[in-house]
C-alpha cells in the first residue's frame, strides 16, 4: 500500500441549525493519487473539504497529515500545511494580471520593501514551466477565458507549495477541449508527486482521470474503491442508494405556436464593446432550444433581457405574439414567463428570507396566498410544504432561512417556484450548475415535462454539454455575442462539434443560419 | 426524553437568555465605573435599577418616555426592513412638532377631535417630509444617509423660525410658544403619573406596524425588497415603489410621534434643538433586530433605563451621562450576536446527538 498522506479520522460536523453535515466520516488519501470525492448535494463533500481547508470547525475527529495529528484553524494554516484549494467560484482579481494574482499575498520584496514585480513574473513563469502550463503572466484576468482563470488558480496554490490540491467541481464551467487540457495538467501534477482531491458530479470524468474514489451519502461514508474496479452504475448506486434512470424519457411531439421570438437583439457596453451582436431566434411551445456558449459570451445578457432584468436598447422581444420591450417583470411573469437565473443567490433566491417567502415571492399578491391587502399565512405554509415535498427540498421546516439549504437544495427550491407557476416560457440559465446527479435529473425531467404536458417553450442555457444535448430539441451556439451555429436537430450533434463552435474555431455561413429565426 | 425537551426549550429561548446575560455583563462593566467614580455606589445602583419602581409617578415616567421611543423605533424598523438607511427621523419629528404647534394654536376644534385631526395631518406631513430624501435617492441616486442627515438641519432651522417668529410667546422668560388650549392637548391617562393619552396612539401605531410588517402583502414585499432587492425585482416586485412606500409609512409614524410628544408631554413648543429620537429609534430597531415585537420590548427597556438614569442624576453624585455609557455598553453586548454563541452551539451539538440515536433506532445513552 502506498504512503497515506492525509487521513481525516471520524470527522463530525454539526451546523448551528442542528443539521449534522458529517457524521464520523473517515476519508483517507494516498500520496500521488487523484482521488475523487463523490456524493449528492448535501452529502457533506464541501463541508468535509472546508474543514480540511480550515474554513470550518469540526465537533469531533482528527486530521492526520503524514500520520501526525494536526489542527487546521484557518486557510493560511492549511496552506502552511501544504493544502491548497481551487473553489468552484474563482477567487481572482479581474483587474490584475496573471502574475499579480499568483503572487498576491506572497509578494517578492525589492530593495526598499517595494513590490518586485519582475521576480513575481519570474516565479509565475517558473511554476508554470515546471508543471507544463502554457500561460502569459502579463495578461489581465478580465481578458482571459475561464480555462485560463482555472490555470491561474492552480498556479496560485502551486506557487504556495501545496502538496495536496482540492478541486471543487473544476470542470463545471469548461468546454470539453478545456477539460482535456485540465486533465493533462492534473496528470503532470500527479507525476510530480502531488495529491489531487477531485470533487465532481460528472462520473465519466471521474472514470477517466481518478485512481480511487470515496462516496458520501447523508453526511456518512458509504465506501472507498478503486476506479478500475468499479463502474458509473455502481458509483451512482452508492451515491443515491438506488439505481437511477440516467436517460430522460422524451416524447417528440408536434411543436405548438411560437412562444418566444427575439429579433435583432444588440447589447453594447459603454466602452463600445458588443456583448450581444444582432441575435435573432425563436422558440415554439413544446420545444427546448439549447444555447451553448462559453461563460461570458453574451448568453447571460440574452437571458437577462428576455426576463426584463436588463432594459432592451436595440431589438425586439416578443412573447406569445406580444412585444414586451417595455413591459414590467411582473407583467412578463403574468404572461407566462418563468426565470431560473444563473446567479442563484443574486436573482434566484434570498438567503436571509425563509424558504416559504422564497417559494411564494412571485405570487404572494395573488389569491389564495393573500386576500385584499392581507397575507394568508396558513395557505402559504400549506402550499410551500407541498412544494418542498414535491421537489424533495431537504430542509427542517419551511420557516427556516434559505441560507440553511445546500446549493442543490436551494436550486430545487428555485425550480419548484418557477415551474409550479405553470409557465408557457421558461428561461433556464444553468439550471443544474453545481448540483448532484439526482437533483439534476429531477430538474431536467421537470423541464422536459413542462414542454410535454403544458406545451411550454424552454430556452435552456447550459455549460453542461451532455445536459444540453440530452434535453434540447434544437441548439444554437453563441460566440462573442453572435449566433455562430444552429442545429435544427440536437440529436445529431456531438459535444466535440459544439466545442469547436463555442471556441470560435468554426462558424456557420449566413445561409446555414438563416433558419434560426424560424 | 425529559432532558431533550429542556434542551429544545433552551435552544429556542437562547436569544432571550443571551440578552439577559448581555444585560448582566454590561451592568457588571458599569459597576466597575460606578465603584471608581461614586462615593455611594450602592445608592447609584438602587436608583438605577429599583428607582423607577419606587413610586407611581416614577413608574409612569417610563411609559411617557417609551411612547416616542416605540413610535420612532417602529418607523425606523419599517424603513430599514426595506433596506434603506433613511436617517430623517430627527428632522421629521422636529418639523412635525412645530407644525402640530401651529395647528394646536390656530385650529378651534372640540377636545378629542382636535388632537386626532392634528395627529393625522402630521402623519401626512411626516410621510411627505420623509419622502424628500427618499425621492432624491431614487430619482437622482443621491446618497440617502447624507441627504437625510443634511435635510434634518434644514428642518431644524425651519422649525426654529416657526418657534421664534410665528408662535413665539413674548411674555414668557424662556424661548417658547404660547401654551396650547386644553382642547388640543393629550390629557393624562392615569392620575398621579405623566402618562398622557399618547399611550393609546403608541399602542395603535404598534399594532399597525406589526400588522403591516407581518400580515400584509405590502409588508411581505417590503421584507423581500430589503432582504435581496435583486431577487425581489426578478420576482416581479416593483422594488423602487415598495421602498418609497416603506419610507412614507415610516415618515407618517414619525409625524405622529412628533405631534403626540408636543401635544402630550410639552403642551407648548419650546425645543430649539433636535430631540435625538432618530438615534434612539435606530438603536432600538437594531437591538430589536427589526422585529416589531422585539422592538416594542426594547423600547420599554431603554425607556426604563432612561428613567433610572434620570433618577440617578437627581438623587446621587453621578451625572446623566452615565446612562449613556451604560446604554452604549449594553447595545454593544446585545448587538454582538456571536457572544455566547459557543454555548448555544454546545447545546445544539447535544441536541443533534438525540436525533442521531433516534435515526439509528437505539436508546439514548444518557436517557
Amino acid at each position: 500500500m502506498a504512503n497515506e498522506i492525509l487521513r481525516m479520522d471520524k470527522i463530525t460536523k454539526i451546523y448551528p441549525n442542528g443539521f449534522t453535515a458529517n457524521r464520523e466520516v473517515t476519508f483517507s488519501v494516498e500520496e500521488g493519487e487523484i482521488h475523487a470525492l463523490l456524493g449528492e448535494n448535501g452529502a457533506g463533500k464541501t463541508t468535509l473539504m472546508n474543514i480540511l481547508f480550515g474554513l470550518e470547525s469540526h465537533e469531533g475527529g482528527t486530521i492526520y497529515l503524514h500520520g501526525n495529528p494536526v489542527e487546521i484553524t484557518d486557510p493560511l494554516n492549511a496552506i502552511k500545511h501544504g493544502i491548497g484549494m481551487v473553489h468552484q467560484h474563482f477567487m481572482l482579481v479581474p483587474s490584475l494580471t496573471v502574475a499579480e494574482n499568483v503572487i498576491l499575498g506572497l509578494e517578492p520584496k525589492g530593495k526598499l520593501g517595494t513590490l518586485n514585480l519582475k521576480e513575481g513574473v519570474e516565479l509565475t513563469l517558473q511554476t508554470a514551466k515546471k508543471y507544463n502550463i502554457n500561460i502569459d503572466p502579463m495578461a489581465r484576468i478580465r481578458n482571459v477565458s475561464v480555462g485560463v482563470m482555472q490555470q491561474v488558480e492552480l498556479l496560485k496554490i502551486l506557487a504556495r507549495g501545496a502538496k495536496i490540491i482540492v478541486l471543487d467541481e473544476p470542470t463545471a464551467v469548461l468546454t470539453p477541449q478545456e477539460t482535456q487540457g485540465l486533465f493533462r495538467e492534473l496528470k503532470v501534477l500527479r507525476n510530480h508527486g502531488h495529491t489531487v482531491i477531485f470533487i465532481s458530479h460528472k462520473l465519466n470524468e471521474v472514470m477517466e482521470i481518478c485512481d480511487r474514489f470515496t462516496v458520501l451519502r447523508n453526511g456518512q461514508l458509504v465506501g472507498v474503491k478503486n476506479v478500475s474496479e468499479s463502474s458509473t452504475a455502481e458509483i451512482t448506486n452508492m451515491m443515491i442508494g438506488q439505481e437511477v434512470e440516467l436517460k430522460i424519457r422524451k416524447l417528440r411531439h408536434p411543436a405548438a405556436d411560437v412562444r418566444l421570438r427575439v429579433e435583432n437583439l444588440n447589447v453594447t457596453t459603454p466602452s463600445g464593446k458588443k456583448r450581444v451582436d444582432d441575435v435573432s431566434f425563436s422558440v415554439r411551445g413544446g420545444r427546448v432550444l439549447g444555447v451553448a456558449a462559453i461563460e461570458g459570451n453574451g448568453q447571460n445578457e440574452i437571458a437577462e433581457i428576455i426576463s426584463g432584468l436588463q432594459p432592451i436598447k436595440h431589438g425586439n422581444v416578443v412573447i406569445n405574439g406580444k412585444n414586451i420591450n417595455t413591459t414590467s417583470i411582473r407583467a412578463r411573469r403574468e404572461a407566462g414567463m418563468s426565470l431560473i437565473s444563473e446567479d442563484r443567490y443574486r436573482y434566484g433566491c434570498s438567503k436571509v428570507s425563509t424558504i416559504l417567502d422564497n417559494l411564494i415571492a412571485d405570487r404572494y399578491y395573488k389569491e389564495p396566498f393573500s386576500k385584499g391587502a392581507f397575507m394568508n399565512g396558513k395557505v402559504c405554509r400549506r402550499y410551500s410544504d407541498g412544494l418542498i415535498k414535491q421537489f424533495a427540498v431537504k430542509c427542517k421546516s419551511c420557516g427556516d432561512a434559505a441560507s440553511n439549504l445546500s446549493g442543490g437544495n436551494a436550486q430545487k427550491m428555485i425550480v419548484a417556484r418557477e415551474l409550479s407557476a405553470l409557465p408557457n416560457l421558461v428561461i433556464a440559465n444553468q439550471p443544474t450548475r453545481g448540483i448532484d446527479v439526482g437533483s439534476s435529473e429531477l430538474v431536467r425531467q421537470a423541464l422536459v415535462e413542462m414542454t410535454e404536458k403544458h406545451d411550454a417553450a424552454v430556452l435552456l442555457i447550459s455549460a453542461d454539454l451532455t445536459e444540453l444535448l440530452e434535453v434540447s430539441d434544437e441548439i444554437i451556439v453563441v460566440h462573442s455575442g453572435k449566433i455562430v451555429a444552429y442545429f435544427k436537430d440536437a440529436s445529431i450533434v456531438s459535444e466535440f462539434e459544439l466545442g469547436e463552435y463555442m471556441l470560435g474555431t468554426k462558424e456557420m455561413s449566413d445561409q446555414e443560419l438563416r433558419e434560426v429565426a424560424g | 426524553m425529559n432532558s431533550k425537551g429542556i434542551l429544545d426549550l433552551k435552544i429556542r429561548s437562547f436569544e432571550m437568555i443571551r440578552i439577559l446575560l448581555a444585560i448582566l455583563l454590561s451592568f457588571a462593566a458599569i459597576g466597575v465605573l460606578v465603584l471608581l467614580t461614586s462615593k455611594k455606589p450602592g445608592e447609584v445602583f438602587y436608583w438605577f435599577i429599583v428607582g423607577p419602581l419606587t413610586s407611581v409617578r416614577r413608574f409612569g415616567q417610563i411609559f411617557q418616555v417609551a411612547i416616542p421611543f416605540t413610535i420612532c423605533s417602529l418607523a425606523m424598523t419599517i424603513m430599514l426592513r426595506a433596506g434603506k438607511f433613511n436617517l430623517c427621523t430627527d428632522g421629521v419629528f422636529y418639523i412635525c412638532m412645530a407644525f402640530a404647534s401651529i395647528l394646536a394654536l390656530n385650529l378651534a376644534l372640540p377636545p378629542v377631535i382636535a388632537p386626532i385631526i392634528i395627529i393625522l395631518i402630521c402623519a401626512c406631513l411626516g410621510a411627505l417630509v420623509a419622502l424628500i430624501p427618499a425621492s432624491l435617492h431614487f430619482k437622482w441616486n443621491a446618497n440617502l444617509v447624507v441627504a437625510s442627515l443634511m435635510l434634518n438641519y434644514v428642518w431644524l432651522h425651519v422649525g426654529r423660525y416657526i418657534l421664534l417668529y410665528v408662535i413665539n410667546d413674548p411674555t414668557i422668560t424662556y424661548t417658547g410658544s404660547y401654551r396650547f388650549p386644553e382642547s388640543a392637548t393629550l390629557g393624562t391617562v392615569f392620575k398621579g403619573t405623566s402618562i398622557h393619552s399618547g399611550l393609546y396612539v403608541a399602542v395603535v401605531v404598534a399594532l399597525i406596524a406589526y400588522v403591516i410588517i407581518k400580515r400584509t402583502r405590502l409588508g411581505f414585499a417590503i421584507t423581500q425588497t430589503g432582504n435581496n432587492p435583486n431577487f425581489a425585482r426578478a420576482c416581479g416586485i416593483n422594488v423602487g415603489l415598495i421602498a418609497l412606500a416603506a419610507q412614507a409609512i415610516g415618515g407618517a409614524f414619525i409625524g405622529i410621534g412628533g405631534a403626540v410628544e408636543v401635544l402630550g408631554t410639552f403642551k407648548q413648543f419650546k425645543s430649539d434643538s433636535l430631540l435625538g429620537y432618530g438615534g434612539y429609534g435606530l438603536l432600538i430597531a437594531a437591538v430589536g433586530k427589526n422585529d416589531p415585537k422585539k422592538v416594542i420590548i426594547a423600547s420599554i427597556l431603554i425607556a426604563y433605563m432612561r428613567a433610572g438614569a434620570a433618577l440617578v442624576n437627581s438623587n446621587t453624585d453621578i451625572p446623566l451621562e452615565l446612562a449613556d455609557v451604560l446604554q452604549g455598553i449594553l447595545v454593544i453586548f446585545v448587538a454582538a450576536e456571536l457572544l455566547f454563541s459557543n454555548v448555544k452551539h454546545r447545546w445544539i451539538v447535544k441536541r443533534a446527538k438525540f436525533d442521531e440515536y433516534e435515526v439509528i433506532g437505539g436508546v439514548a445513552k444518557n436517557a
